[in-house]
């Protein structure tokens, strides 16, 4: 689906923001990349819908170079992007009419427009909002109608960059629960960018960046197998993991890929009943 | 302090006068507007006032918004209204004392100019107060697009609109975030003389303005994933249509001006 070779960006001459990154997204993988502040994971997702264009090595995008004008708009259409700040993307005073704003730019027929919005809202659940003025809803609800406005447009990857990072945690629930079932239900390509390791383990795969580049790809399982390596990477492991970590130094045996409360959960209550 | 103000002065209802298309709206009050100027006899101003006591009613809002809308202009109709009582040259002297003349044609005058104005405000801003800010973008960006032709950029006017009214709340919002936290740090914005308090709004205008160009930047990166690229083959998810209702209110402001065309023709 995305394809990206070998590719550099720098903002300015001193210092480079990617330096060299392969990575590849599969259709209907839900693909978390992970890294701390300044590793580069913005830049990343902005090269992915032609936001940016490479300094050196290609994107490509369902065969499509980011680097070629007339492409642009096909490679929008299809790679939808949500940003960090919920306020700072809905353009229009009324939540339905910025649903449409996308469709609208694609020059699609007012009742198709319609029939997509209104489908649009309900998969994030906010067709009870359709009216409303943005500024009235809640952090999360913003970002639920920035997926929506996106969802309109058709788009076959939903990049999200740092989508949770603005949200309090029920409304960063919210936006998780929804991504994850556009992923499950309807096979939606996710690009999740977050600097939060807890929020990866409902992906795929996970590939953490420090410095501009990948450092390690894999399972969310096997990445949190090493605690101590992310860390050096400027990540801390989710709660959990320290605990299965803490725990097994203690000599308690755990399957060392359990990550979720509910993994950690099973795997400790037969070890409590025995005792 | 921001927290209870409203954009423009739309009052919500549904009422025939709601639903009226805004281009429709936007034309009758021009049409109007000519209408008001084209009186020239005190009495054809009791049709106007019809005109607007019956368009009010229709609209179901109550008589006290359209009088509120009157009042910033108090000061104004009133001075003009003095101006004219003592300004106007007249023959039928009224009321005479050193060198104040009133005369008749200067009440006449005065009454005439005062009303008109009243005339002119209560009407336009029936079409304020039935229409949301968004419809009437929407409609002069519609009105305007034949003057595309021109090079006239009728869709970026309305884009801009449009994206001030969407952002006014949220950096209302902001600018109520900066003061409370300027207060926190020592700030006064209450006391001392104008220009003290003039200064005083520095600090919160400084980051104000730097968290709206930011905001622009980040709304721009947006506007483009999301194929934004102008008005150009754009479509648009409501569509406005001329209905009959449009055509029937089309033809009862004609019918004032017309009413009053001959009136003045032949009565006076």
């Amino acid at each position: 689906m995305i394809e990206l070779k070998n590719v550099t960006y720098s903002y300015n001459e001193n210092e480079t923001a990617l330096r060299g990154v392969s990575l590849s997204v599969k259709k209907g993988e839900f693909l978390a990349i992970v890294g701390h502040n300044g590793s580069g994971k913005s830049t990343l997702a902005k090269l992915l819908n032609a936001l940016l264009i490479p300094k050196t090595g290609d994107v490509l995008v369902d065969g499509m170079n980011t680097r070629d004008e007339s492409v642009t708009l096909a490679i929008r259409q299809k790679v939808g992007m949500v940003f960090q700040n919920p306020d700072n993307q809905l353009v229009t005073t009324i939540v339905e009419e910025d649903v449409g704003f996308g469709p609208e730019n694609l020059g699609i027929p007012p009742e198709e427009i319609r029939k997509r919005v209104d489908r649009a809202l309900e998969t994030v659940g906010m067709s009870k909002y359709a009216r409303f003025a943005p500024h009235t809803l809640s952090g999360g609800q913003k970002q639920r109608i920035a997926i929506a406005g996106m969802l309109a447009m058709q788009p076959e990857v939903l990049v999200l960059d740092e989508a949770t990072a603005m949200l309090d945690p029920s409304g960063r629930r919210e936006v998780l629960d929804n991504v994850a079932k556009l992923n499950r239900e309807q096979g939606m390509t996710v690009v999740m960018i977050t600097q939060y390791m807890e929020e990866t383990v409902i992906a795929d795969r996970v590939a953490v960046m420090a410095k501009g580049l990948i450092e390690m790809t894999g399972k969310p399982a096997d990445i949190l197998k090493n605690s101590a390596r992310l860390r050096e990477l400027g990540l801390d492991a989710p709660a959990m993991v320290l605990l299965r970590d803490a725990l097994m130094l203690e000599g308690v045996r755990l399957p060392c890929d359990a990550i979720t409360v509910e993994e950690i959960a099973k795997a400790l209550c037969p070890l409590l009943s025995a005792v | 302090m921001f927290k209870n103000i409203t954009l423009g002065q739309y009052f919500p209802g549904n009422s025939a006068i709601h639903r009226l298309d805004p281009r429709t709206k936007i034309l009758l009050m021009i049409l109007y507007i000519v209408v008001v100027f084209m009186v020239k006899q005190l009495s054809l101003f009791l049709l106007c006032a019809v005109f607007v006591l019956g368009v009010t009613l229709l609209s179901e809002i109550p008589l006290s918004y359209l009088l509120k809308s009157l009042r910033p202009l108090k000061w104004l109709i009133v001075f003009m209204f003095f101006l004219n009582v003592f300004l106007t040259p007249g023959e039928r002297v009224l009321f005479e004392y050193w060198k104040v003349k009133i005369t008749l044609e200067g009440l006449r005058q005065a009454a005439f100019i005062s009303l008109r104005l009243i005339m002119l405000v209560s009407g336009t801003s029936l079409m304020t107060l039935t229409t949301t800010p968004i419809a009437l973008t929407d409609g002069l960006e519609r009105l305007l697009s034949p003057f595309k032709r021109v090079n006239f950029p009728a869709h970026e006017l309305a884009m801009m609109m449009t994206i001030a009214l969407r952002f006014i709340p949220t950096l209302m919002e902001e600018a109520d975030k900066i003061m409370k936290a300027q207060l926190a740090r020592g700030a006064d914005f209450e006391t001392g003389g104008i220009i003290k308090r003039a200064k005083g709004m520095i600090p919160i205008l400084v980051p104000l303005f730097i968290s709206a160009f930011r905001r622009a930047d980040e709304l721009a990166m947006a506007m483009e994933s999301r194929c934004y690229h102008g008005g150009e083959g754009r479509t648009r998810m409501r569509v406005l249509k001329f209905m009959p209702q449009d055509a029937l209110a089309a033809l009862t402001v004609a019918f004032l001006g017309i009413l009053i065309v001959i009136m003045q023709a032949f009565v006076f």
